[in-house]
């Protein structure tokens, strides 16, 4: 078996620290909990990037400045000696990030066929997806991104069987067990439930995105009107 | 050349877009990186007219693209090796030329290399999205308008400078670092990737002994080979969802490795077997389609010393000074100047005396801002 944390090479000007080798919230927040602590310690100035995951924490940094033995000891001794109960999780103790939704409609054209393959009404899967506070275990695969996980099984359902070839920016939808937001437009195969009108993605905003790593967000619901609203204003 | 000017695309060739060092900082909100591909060769292009290592330039995907400029423009062209013709007269590659105003330069085909740099004195002035000027196409993000160049496009040049080099005219790589064929021939050095332990003593030995070929999917986003299969062990290519980066070789279920380049996503789910070597990575972009590419493994120490080795080469060896092979003096409108008409260490005279930036005497009359650079003004 191995030992965690794990501290190995990732590249000659990276190295990686794993916590584990699942999705699972404590290994998660030992990934920022760590990324903070290096964040104030003395090696921050030979760290040129972060790149967090479900369980394991890239550290991009300069060879001019630490070699891999020198930011080896460094994190590892950060490592051991990070506190690891609730309450110096980061975030751990934040109120969730409020994401609106307008749920249904053209907005979200498959939140029947959500609520028939759960046996349950509309007003119940919105009432179940809304209820619930996420956690936003990483971000990746397009910016903004948002690999969320606690999604209530209730609501699980396939992906369509022919993927949309245009999915409209700020579509949340539900595939399997998971739901996310669709930062941009782009093809998609998730059931679509609903659509944001915020973005959650704006290289001019600082930060960029809307829902921020190791964080927690919930969706709240909005009517159509205000939707329009909202993406208006 | 103070002021800046324009450039208008007259062909994008393959494809052309604008890229500086890349997108950091920002992959933890899922933005991809992007910037150049081939780092030597940028960053050798940008000091050859004078740039800061940082400066945006223009990246063409084998070659085809003509640019023209509106006033007379320091450029240097370095990457692949590859025909480069100002207003039909050849020019070299890894040089300072300057381009007189309204001339075409155009790339030809590479005879070898995939990517050319071409660097323009002062940058290029897209608009800086979260601290870059990089294009990455798949997500709309930066360079111009966020995607590849297209014909009739015009772009701002801008004042980027290092501040102190003005290279002239002639000025050449550092002869160290323009890579030989033998160089791209030789193995790609390696460090073990994160999740070598899902391949077993054959599996690596196939790595680490086969003869790749660069397969004809390859792109910015990764360098895909083709070859004798590298299984993981119970065919687990999958992992929980890790951050990815440059450099990375990872293998899908289908036992092809892809060397993961500038536009990867930050993070992804396939089983990394090695990472390339920083120093080795121009070798690997340059490679086209149909090239043979194989690895070998190093130690992380000597895959550093080398990482170490290679930025203070590209970044701090000297460039060659041209040769003075002719020196007098001018006077236009009222004003003498003192005027050398230079050749570079490595070109012959045929070819010095064809070129644009070696014209005749009358020519520097004609034309003074053309020889800005060797033109100075009498005391």
């Amino acid at each position: 078996m191995t030992n965690y944390p794990r501290i190995i090479p990732a590249s000659d000007s990276a190295i990686l620290i794993e916590f584990g080798d699942s999705i699972d919230y404590a290994i998660n927040a030992r990934v920022y909990k760590l990324q903070s602590e290096i964040e104030r310690s003395e090696i921050i100035d030979a760290v040129q990037e972060f790149i967090p995951s479900y369980r394991s924490l890239l550290v991009e940094y300069d060879v001019g400045k630490l070699s891999y033995g020198e930011m080896r000891d460094a994190v590892s001794e950060l490592a051991e000696n990070m506190r690891t109960d609730e309450g110096s999780i980061v975030g751990a103790d934040q109120d969730a990030h409020q994401i609106p939704v307008a749920y249904g409609g053209d907005l979200g054209p498959d939140l029947q066929t959500v609520a028939e393959h759960a046996g349950l009404s509309v007003d119940e899967v919105i009432a179940i997806h809304s209820g619930t506070d996420y956690h936003v275990f990483m971000l990746g695969f397009a910016p903004g991104f948002p690999y969320l996980g606690g999604m209530d099984e209730r609501i699980a359902c396939p992906r369509l069987a022919t993927p949309r070839t245009l999915v409209p920016a700020g579509s949340v939808g539900i595939a399997e067990a998971q739901t996310g937001v669709y930062p941009n437009a782009s093809p998609g195969g998730w059931q679509l439930i609903g659509r944001t009108p915020i973005a959650l993605f704006d290289a001019d905003a600082d930060p960029p995105a809307a829902m921020l790593p190791g964080t927690k967000v919930n969706f709240v619901p909005i009517s159509h009107t205000e939707y329009e609203e909202q993406l208006n204003g | 050349m103070a002021t800046s000017g324009k450039i208008e695309i007259v062909s994008p060739g393959n494809r052309l877009t604008v890229q500086d060092l890349g997108r950091r900082g920002s992959q933890r909100y899922g933005v991809s990186v992007s910037g150049v591909l081939d780092l030597q060769a940028a960053v050798i292009a940008n000091r050859l007219v004078g740039n800061p290592a940082s400066a945006a330039m223009l990246e063409a995907t084998f070659g085809g693209a003509a640019i023209t400029f509106e006033q007379d423009t320091k450029v240097a062209v370095a990457g692949a090796e590859v025909a480069v013709d100002v207003d039909s007269l050849p020019i070299p590659n890894w040089e300072t030329v300057i381009v007189p105003a309204g001339v075409t330069l155009t790339l030809g085909i590479p005879s070898s290399g995939l990517y050319s740099y071409v660097a323009i004195e002062g940058g290029i002035d897209v608009p800086s999205m979260l601290g870059s000027r990089s294009t990455h196409v798949a997500s709309g993000i930066g360079g111009f308008e966020g995607r590849a160049l297209a014909s009739g496009d015009v772009l701002q040049l801008g004042t980027d400078s290092d501040g102190h080099s003005r290279p002239r005219a002639g000025t050449t790589a550092p002869a160290g670092l323009i890579p030989a064929c033998e160089q791209r021939d030789a193995r790609i050095q390696v460090i073990e990737g994160p999740q070598i332990d899902a391949f077993d003593a054959d599996a690596r030995d196939v790595f680490l002994t086969a003869q790749f070929s660069v397969s004809n999917l390859t792109d910015r986003q990764g360098a895909r080979l083709d070859g004798p299969e590298v299984s993981a062990i119970g065919g687990k290519h999958d992992i929980v969802s890790d951050p990815a980066y440059m450099g990375a070789v990872q293998v899908p279920a289908d036992g092809k490795p892809i060397v993961l380049l500038a536009d990867r996503q930050p993070t992804g789910g396939y089983a990394k077997i090695a990472s390339v070597v920083a120093a080795d990575l121009p070798a690997v972009v340059q490679k086209a389609p149909g090239t043979e590419i194989g690895f070998e493994l190093v130690a992380i120490e000597t895959a550093q010393q080398r990482t170490r080795d290679f930025t203070r080469a590209i970044h701090d060896e000297p460039l060659q000074e041209p040769e003075r092979i002719y020196q007098s003096s001018v006077s236009i409108d009222g004003q003498t100047y003192n005027v050398e008409l230079v050749h570079p260490a490595n070109a012959d005279v045929e070819t010095a005396e064809s070129g644009i930036v070696y014209a005749t005497m009358d020519d520097a009359q004609e034309s003074v801002a053309m020889f800005e650079t060797t033109i100075d003004e009498a005391m």
